[in-house]
């Protein structure tokens, strides 16, 4: 059976990490893989070596004509709704006359209301043609998404409450990534060293990867303003930050009034990615249960998890599988103020820090385990091909 | 515009230049200029202004769009109007993108035969035009209730009648309506006409704002009401003819606060000789009647307050005690004292002049060894306070008696003898918790009349640098007003408000902490607002402001209210300028904005 994923960006980024992991453990179940991305195809190789054919989305035509050709049943799954991903997917279903999949791992209504500063509901109110103009193909559109989830043959989510945004009630299927426990190992011996760069053997250090962008902003600011008052009020907290920034937000200056105290590396090989967590002493994901980040997973959250060190994270998505005082720390407002609180804890409390960190560990090995979650979604497309309803939709 | 830009070599050039190019040959400030004017042709586009048929094509897209589309009549009293007046004023109703709409013309009794004869023809060529033509002149309230009588609509809107609509007025209240169809009234902002039709002073108003509408007469046109609400308050008063769509604002606010603004120009007033668009001084009695009606109004809350008008500006109106009330709450001052003992010496030197009765209670936080011998002060010290305001102000408020807490900068100085009767004053409006006086440099210039949030600075003192005589932009100096924020300088707050929310936040190390304190009284409902009276001198130094920044604090407040920022300041319209608190108009944005409208004549 043949199953093409439709990448919303290039594939070496953000989820496209997933996207990869998905796609060795569907081909190492007999499916014939393909992988399209944005851009060069040879980026995935930074993550590692598929085992199935990566391609751009500029060569999906020819992959059509390739898959009709050689005739089986085919699925499409488009990776997010967003309007680049909806059109390349309905113009490939379209010509292979196969039905389609949509993976939702964001509120994508949320990220279209804070890039457009306006409600979905005003936004949906625009007349057409100025929807189509707002300028974007990276994210929504706020009337064709609807359609599209409407008439996919079934959709899959990285977090349950996402179903809410299925539309047209299609048979759906949690998808939760994996993580790859041997890489990210706790005791691992990392390349990198406190010492290389400059941090103190007294320091406690937090370790966060990851784009700030428009979307997380705030909850960005958070972390950073965490950091500060607990330096204020005489901890010898240190956070490294690993990617790219764009700050801005309501007051672009208050991120820059707390940010000399966080060591900003910039973006780095993501190989290297376990050997600067393995300099943490702990990890924060901030931000609040909102609408925001109650549907989404963010794909370093697996990660830190792995890593055996305490984690702090919002009391939603998968925090609601977590347990506060055993395996993490979880945040209710998600502001600095409580950010602070919860560090503080861990400072005062090594056996509490050890303790969260090896339930985290635990609960890594448990819940994230790629070829389990790889094969509970092959399950699921083949329902999907099996159905009837599929073969209506397509 | 847009076409004529897109049209012209400096626009066609932009879209294909890299700025970046061109930094190397241009200045950074025409570098910034050319990065506006793309982005304005941009918005432009995304907006699809280009042109009017596309503009229609939006409308009815909109329209289509609406859930519903509630009938909204609008009420048009004539009295001797000039036929090519009446004629436009029409014509902008009937022009309307909006479909659903009645328009009922009431002749007020003009015996004027022609007048007569074109408003028969106005309503006999279109079926959604009525009219009745009042054989007697009984005033436009009399005649507005005349047209209210002949309503079907479940909204009722008012049209002066040598005024016009924007084209997309009830298109945009239709709008409001849909998103919150619990709405009772929806006001939005205006600008003027000349008899040239010339358009000019756009009003930009805040959300409601019932404690400014004691002051000024702000909302005006284009008001929509619903038609129950207003045949619930009585219609209009003719005791009030000439302010008479103010005073049944008044009444209509005290049956609902479900009260919407929308911040867009919807509304054309014409400045003709005569009318008050002209002019504050062109009608007579209103400098009676407004105060009159203000009154009535605040006896009707049950407030303990009156309304006089203001001693020299026209058209506001200021509070002042109701005649042998008996006061009832108390004030005690605290105050965090600075380094400067100088400071503090003047302040109390000048509390203790106005011979204030009763005596407020005075209470003085300082660190160990801080403390002075002068007996009528209560001095607090603790080794903590240091420069953490936010604790001293706290210890202070543990300590004090009185029904309210009057917090004070070491650098004021009291001038007015009255100082804490107005501002108790102030604080017994209904729903009002926290009170900030207008603070004012030496040399008489504003250091602030309240606070914004949201702009380029997260709080801004409002109208900093302006007149303290002047009139701010419509009264906004000279009447009392909301805000979302007060400073500590001077802020006079309940005592039962201030230990609802826990008192300040003491993470803040040296600011902030006041404007995060309003904000926690507006999450529980409580407002803050600005009292024109009383005013106290500021004595600080610019270099005393920038030493006292602290950004750290700064970010725990945007962090704190950082969804309150994104929304803006909904005492302070979002066509204002952010680059300041001074309600300067907003740049591109307001060319964007005026892009949006007819732009002939414009200036």
């Amino acid at each position: 059976m043949n199953l093409v994923f439709v990448y919303f960006g290039p594939l070496d980024v953000n989820s496209g990490i997933q996207a990869f992991h998905f796609g060795n453990e569907l081909t190492d179940l007999g499916w014939n893989v393909t992988l399209a991305g944005l851009g060069d195809p040879r980026r995935i190789e930074a993550v590692g070596q598929p085992k199935f054919e990566c391609i751009s989305h500029d060569d999906l035509d020819a992959k059509a004509k390739q898959l009709a050709g050689q005739g089986g049943e085919t699925i499409v799954c488009a990776w997010t709704p967003r309007e680049r991903v909806r059109k390349l997917t309905m113009k490939l279903v379209g010509e292979l006359r196969a039905p389609y999949t949509i993976h939702l791992e964001d509120n994508e209504d949320y990220l279209l209301e804070s890039g457009a500063k306006m409600t979905m509901a005003e936004l949906q109110r625009l007349p057409l043609r100025a929807q189509d103009r707002l300028g974007t193909t990276e994210l929504i559109h706020p009337t064709h998404y609807v359609e599209f989830l409407r008439g996919a043959a079934g959709v899959t989510v990285i977090t349950e409450e996402l179903n809410e945004f299925n539309f047209g009630e299609r048979p759906h299927h949690v998808a939760r990534p994996g993580i790859d426990t041997e890489r990210f190992d706790p005791d691992r011996t990392p390349s990198v060293t406190r010492e290389q760069l400059g941090l103190r053997p007294e320091d406690f250090v937090l370790v966060y990867h990851g784009t700030i962008h428009y979307a997380n902003q705030h909850e960005m600011l958070s972390l950073y303003l965490a950091v500060k008052l607990l330096q204020r009020r005489g901890h010898p907290v240190k956070l490294v930050r690993l990617g790219h920034s764009e700050f801005g937000g309501v007051d672009p200056r208050a991120f820059r009034g707390v940010s000399d105290g966080v060591l900003e590396l910039g973006r780095v090989d993501w190989q290297l990615m376990p050997d600067y967590l393995s300099l943490a002493d702990a990890f924060v994901q901030p931000g609040a249960a909102d609408d925001f980040n109650r549907y989404r997973l963010p794909s370093k959250l697996p990660e830190f998890l792995a890593m055996g060190r305490p984690v702090v994270l919002p009391d939603c998505n998968i925090g609601h599988d977590l347990t506060h005082g055993e395996n993490a720390l979880l945040l209710k407002q998600g502001n600095a103020v409580e950010i602070m609180a919860r560090i503080e804890e861990l400072i005062a409390d090594p056996a509490l820090a050890a303790r969260l960190g090896a339930g985290a560990r635990r609960f890594a090995l448990e819940q994230l385990s790629w070829p389990d979650n790889g094969a509970g979604l092959g399950d699921f497309y083949r329902g999907l091909i099996a159905s009837p309803a599929a073969s209506a939709t397509a | 515009m847009l076409r004529r830009l897109r049209e012209s070599s400096l626009g066609r050039l932009l879209p294909f230049t890299d700025l970046r190019v061109l930094k190397s040959h241009l200045p950074p400030r025409v570098i910034g200029f050319l990065r506006r004017l793309r982005e304005l042709a941009r918005r432009g586009r995304n907006l699809d202004l280009q042109s009017p048929a596309a503009r229609r094509a939006a409308a009815q897209e909109a329209v289509a769009a609406l859930p519903s589309q509630p009938l909204i009549s609008l009420v048009l009293p004539t009295y001797k109007t000039e036929l090519r007046y009446l004629r436009e004023a029409v014509e902008s109703v009937r022009a309307q993108q909006y479909p659903e709409w009645e328009l009922v013309i009431v002749d007020d009794g003009s015996g004027e035969p022609k007048l007569s004869r074109e408003i028969e023809a106005l309503a006999a060529a279109d079926a959604r035009i009525k009219c009745e033509l009042l054989a007697e002149n009984g005033g436009i309230s009399a005649a507005s209730n005349a047209g209210l009588r002949l309503c079907t609509g479940e909204f009722v809107g008012f049209l002066d009648h040598d005024d016009k609509l924007t084209p997309n007025a009830l298109l945009a209240v239709a709008q409001a309506l849909a998103a919150d169809p619990e709405l009772d009234v929806v006001y939005s902002d205006s600008d003027k006409i000349t008899i040239a039709n010339v358009r000019a002073d756009p009003f930009l108003k805040p959300d409601w704002s019932p404690v400014y509408a004691l002051g000024a007469m702000y909302i005006g046109h284009l008001l929509v009401v619903r038609l129950a609400v207003a045949e619930a308050a009585g219609g209009f008063d003719s005791a009030y003819d000439t302010i008479q769509d103010f005073e049944f604002m008044l009444r209509v606010s005290e049956r609902t606060d479900r009260i919407h603004h929308i911040p867009q120009i919807l509304y054309h007033w014409r400045a003709i000789p005569g009318s008050i668009a002209a002019g504050t001084d062109q009608k007579s009695g209103v400098e009676v009647l407004q105060p009159q009606a203000v009154s009535a109004h605040l006896e009707r809350l049950g407030a303990a307050a009156r309304a006089i008008p203001h001693p020299t500006i026209p058209h506001r109106a200021v509070l002042a005690p109701t005649n042998g009330a008996a006061p009832t709450a108390t004030a005690s001052i605290v105050i965090a004292a600075g380094p400067a003992r100088r400071d503090l010496d003047r302040l109390l030197t000048s509390i203790f002049a106005q011979n204030s009765e009763p005596e407020p209670e005075v209470i003085v936080v300082a660190p160990p060894g801080g403390a002075g011998e002068d007996e009528r002060v209560k001095w607090v010290t603790d080794e903590g306070v240091g420069s953490n305001r936010a604790r001293a102000n706290n210890l202070g408020a543990a300590a004090a008696e009185g029904t309210h807490l009057l917090f004070l900068a070491p650098e004021l100085e009291v001038v007015d003898a009255d100082w804490i009767e107005q501002l108790l004053l102030h604080a017994s409006l209904p729903g009002v918790a926290a009170v900030g006086p207008m603070l004012v440099r030496p040399d008489n210039t504003v250091e602030q009349a309240g606070v914004a949030i949201g702009l380029r600075d997260p709080a801004a003192p409002m109208l900093a640098g302006g007149d303290a005589n002047g009139d701010g932009y419509y009264g906004s100096m000279p009447c009392a007003r909301e805000v979302s924020a007060l400073s500590s300088d001077c802020m006079l707050v309940s005592r039962e408000a201030f230990g609802s929310v826990g008192g300040f936040d003491e993470l803040y190390a040296s600011e902030y902490e006041d404007f995060d304190l309003c904000r926690r009284l507006a999450q529980r409902g409580l407002k803050a607002v600005y009292a024109p009276r009383p005013r106290l001198l500021i004595h600080r130094t610019d270099a005393a402001k920038l030493a006292a920044t602290d950004v750290v604090d700064r970010a725990l407040f945007v962090d704190n209210w950082y969804d309150d920022l994104l929304r803006g300041d909904p005492y302070f319209n979002p066509n204002f300028s952010r680059k300041a608190a001074d309600y300067a108009p907003a740049g591109w944005r307001n060319a964007i904005y005026r892009a949006a409208a007819p732009l002939k004549g414009i200036r």
